[in-house]
């Protein structure tokens, strides 16, 4: 086999992958029709490129899937991302403290087993925390950007990386909680070690945010399959997680969880418990799904 | 008014009748124009086509030559023919006493 037979091939094969992102029915006619015209690989796949272009390019149309990219898509991958960054450095400082700083001795210190018995609840309930936010935001992304969820995705994961990587404009301090572990003198031995730096956040970027988002946007484009009532019930819980998101982010509204100031202002509760509301009322979902479609086939 | 391309695939499909496919067509308008006709163009233009109600498609058998795929089949509507028959007279009328040889 000569190398063009094989790169020829090679091509098809690609023409084939790509042509799976169009509808079955114009699958099977356009790839019909490049099949029975006879053309070369680089046209087969130049030709299915094009509509695949053309046909996604349609979906951009109209003021629709603007507004949702707007009001869904760049807020929530953004308030996802400052969650992330800050959560990131909070665990990165009791990171340090243990693993920078072990001695085989403390294992027999009982102060030591009460302090992390204190702070290892704290850190495991923000990275859930964290993983729900991430996964809710998806699923509401995938859910309301069904037919754009090739573009809202790349965007949500564009923001959710430029955020990761050059962080946000100052100007943002004035309505959202930008400092993090890292601003405070106190902490700059955690963060003179470039892991703790640069690779963690990353890391909890990679593992907390974009996988259960994907997943989340993936969940989300199926939610029909669900009963209607099921469906605007998972909706409000979903809804109910990314307000207690909005909320974590707000710097008003942390003044007042942290009672800092003013002081006449009454004191205002943590919402982050209800962070979990989106993915259980999901899991509670299917689960009940699950079990009513096992019994109809019985 | 239809666009040019859109009276091309109109008057490609009238030609060929039973037989307007969408490869069919395609061949038919490279051969008129002399120039590439892709697959994106003809299909998008084809949906927005059926939109206005000009043309009518629906899958039609899988031949062999086509690997056992399906035909995307083509018939243009009674207001296709006359949206193409009102383009037509549109660009007769404008050409009038017009000579491209002059230029």
């Amino acid at each position: 086999m000569s190398p063009m037979t094989i790169l020829d091939a090679l091509l098809r094969r690609m023409a084939d992958t790509a042509s799976l992102m169009l509808d079955s029915a114009e699958r099977d006619a356009v790839c019909g029709d490049l099949t029975e015209s006879g053309e070369s690989g680089s046209q087969v796949l130049r030709e299915v490129l094009g509509l695949v272009v053309r046909r996604r390019a349609a979906c951009l149309r109209g003021w629709r899937p603007w507004l949702t990219l707007a009001s869904l898509t760049i807020p929530l991958s953004l308030l996802v991302s400052l969650v992330s960054r800050r959560t990131a450095d909070g665990t990165a400082v009791y990171l340090w403290l243990y693993v920078n700083n072990w001695d085989w001795t403390l294992i027999h210190n009982q102060g030591f087993w009460r302090e992390l018995a204190q702070c290892a609840p704290g850190v495991l309930f923000s990275y859930l925390a964290l993983g729900c936010w991430s996964w809710t935001t998806g699923l509401l992304v995938g859910c309301f950007a069904r037919r754009i969820l090739w573009f809202s995705g790349a965007v949500f994961f564009v923001v959710v990386l430029a955020v990761g990587v050059f962080g946000i404009p100052r100007f943002f301090g004035h309505i959202l909680v930008l400092q993090r572990a890292r601003d405070f003198s106190g902490n700059s031995a955690v963060f003179l070690e470039v892991f703790y730096r640069q690779l963690f956040p990353q890391c909890v970027q990679l593992l907390l945010v974009v996988l259960p988002a994907w997943r989340g946007m993936l969940q989300g484009t199926r939610m029909d399959r669900f009963p209607r009532t099921a469906h605007v019930f998972l909706l409000i819980a979903a809804v109910a997680a990314v307000g207690t998101l909005v909320s974590t982010n707000l710097l008003w509204w942390q003044i007042r969880v942290w009672d800092i100031w003013p002081r006449r202002q009454p004191r205002l509760p943590s919402m982050e418990p209800l962070a979990i509301a989106g993915p259980a009322a999901y899991l509670l979902i299917s689960f009940v799904w699950r079990v009513r479609r096992l019994a109809t086939q019985s | 008014m239809l666009g040019e391309f859109e009276y091309l695939l109109i008057a490609a499909a009238v030609r060929l009748g039973e037989e307007a496919y969408g490869a069919a067509i395609r061949r038919e308008i490279e051969e008129a124009t002399r120039r590439r006709c892709s697959i994106g163009a003809l299909y998008t233009t084809l949906d927005r086509l059926e939109t206005k109600g000009l043309v009518k498609t629906w899958m039609g058998e899988a031949t062999a030559q086509r690997g056992g795929r399906a035909k995307r089949m083509v018939r243009v509507t009674g207001k296709g023919v006359q949206a193409a028959t009102s383009f037509y007279r549109a660009v007769t009328r404008v050409s009038r006493d017009v000579s491209w040889d002059i230029q």
